[in-house]
């Protein structure tokens, strides 16, 4: 088994959602997350086809994550490639919480997931899900400095 | 106008493996790079395996007239194996664990300067380009495999690369 949790949680973005959200709807955060959720998924599926390829015989292992996207009713999950070996409950997404707390949490069921994922003495680790959820942090953190650009900007610099 | 020596992605991993076979580590592990794998007949008792995975690299703006930065970072993934006969003594069990407390305090506190393999295989120095963290590593403890425990410590490494303006 292996999977992800994506909350947003950095401090600074919690921070300066904050005084937004005290003005917004309070599921503003849901789409926010639902779209970081489908991001990493899709970097995933492409770290596993290209950027680290790894050795794709069935393709069960990547459509698990499709499957998790599907079970999460994520816009744009059907678009991910699926496998003919792809099994019921191959992936999975559990959404909890309200409002900043809004989590979703991802879980491959394919037995072998963790092993591609980390590797093995004879298999290099595939280090699709740490990198993904890396390259996701480096985005948010980008957006917070715009963000952040934007609200001392709206104050005239302050 | 040639890549910059801060841009070669080689350099940052030759450096890192370079930065970690100097280390201190507990138990003195032996250090794999990522294709090179182990079989159980030849195996060491205690080893890491170091894998480098790319992040995604934003412009920061002009670093001087002729060239731009761009601040870009790698995640580093070390993968530590310790063997686990039956008859281990118990104080060597916590050994993996020193391993990579140690491994994850070095990640810590790095800063080191990016080397220049590339062009000299000996190594010369770019000036003004360091290797550093800004994260506190990640350390967990996986599924036995192969006979072997393990550890994994993994952490963003962050370095300023220059291209021509």
């Amino acid at each position: 088994m292996s999977g992800f949790t994506v909350q947003v949680s950095t401090q600074q973005f919690r921070r300066e959602l904050d005084a937004f959200l005290r003005l917004l709807p309070a599921d503003v955060v849901r789409p926010a997350v639902k779209k970081i959720t489908f991001d990493v998924l899709a970097d995933i599926v492409r770290g596993i086809t290209v950027d680290a390829p790894t050795r794709v015989d069935t393709g069960r292992y990547r459509a698990g994550y499709r499957a998790a996207g599907l079970s999460g009713g994520l816009q744009g999950a059907a678009s991910l490639p699926g496998s003919p070996e792809a099994q019921a409950g191959d992936g999975e997404m559990i959404y909890s919480g309200e409002g900043l707390e809004f989590t979703s949490e991802v879980i491959n069921h394919v037995d072998y997931a963790m092993l591609v994922e980390n590797g093995t003495m004879r298999m290099r680790p595939g280090n699709h899900v740490k990198r993904a959820l890396a390259a996701a942090k480096v985005d948010i953190v980008a957006v917070t400095e715009e963000l952040r650009k934007g609200i001392s900007d709206a104050f005239g610099g302050q | 106008m040639a890549t910059h020596a801060t841009a070669k992605t080689m350099n940052v991993r030759a450096t890192l493996y370079v930065w970690l076979s100097g280390l201190t580590i507990t138990g003195s592990p032996s250090l794999v790079v990522q294709d090179q794998l182990r079989d159980g007949q030849d195996a060491p008792d205690l080893f890491m395996r170091f894998t480098l995975e790319g992040l995604p690299g934003q412009f920061q703006g002009r670093f001087s007239s002729s060239l731009l930065a761009v601040r870009q970072s790698m995640l580093a993934v070390v993968d530590i194996f310790s063997r686990t006969p039956a008859d281990q003594a118990s104080s060597n069990l916590y050994t993996i664990d020193k391993a990579a407390d140690d491994l994850a305090y070095q990640f810590t506190v790095m800063s080191t300067a990016l080397v220049d393999y590339a062009s000299d295989s000996s190594g010369s120095t770019p000036t003004d380009a360091r290797l550093y963290t800004l994260d506190v590593p990640t350390v967990r403890a996986l599924p036995p495999t192969d006979g072997y425990v393990r550890r994994q410590v993994s952490v963003p490494i962050t370095w300023h690369s220059r291209k021509a303006a």
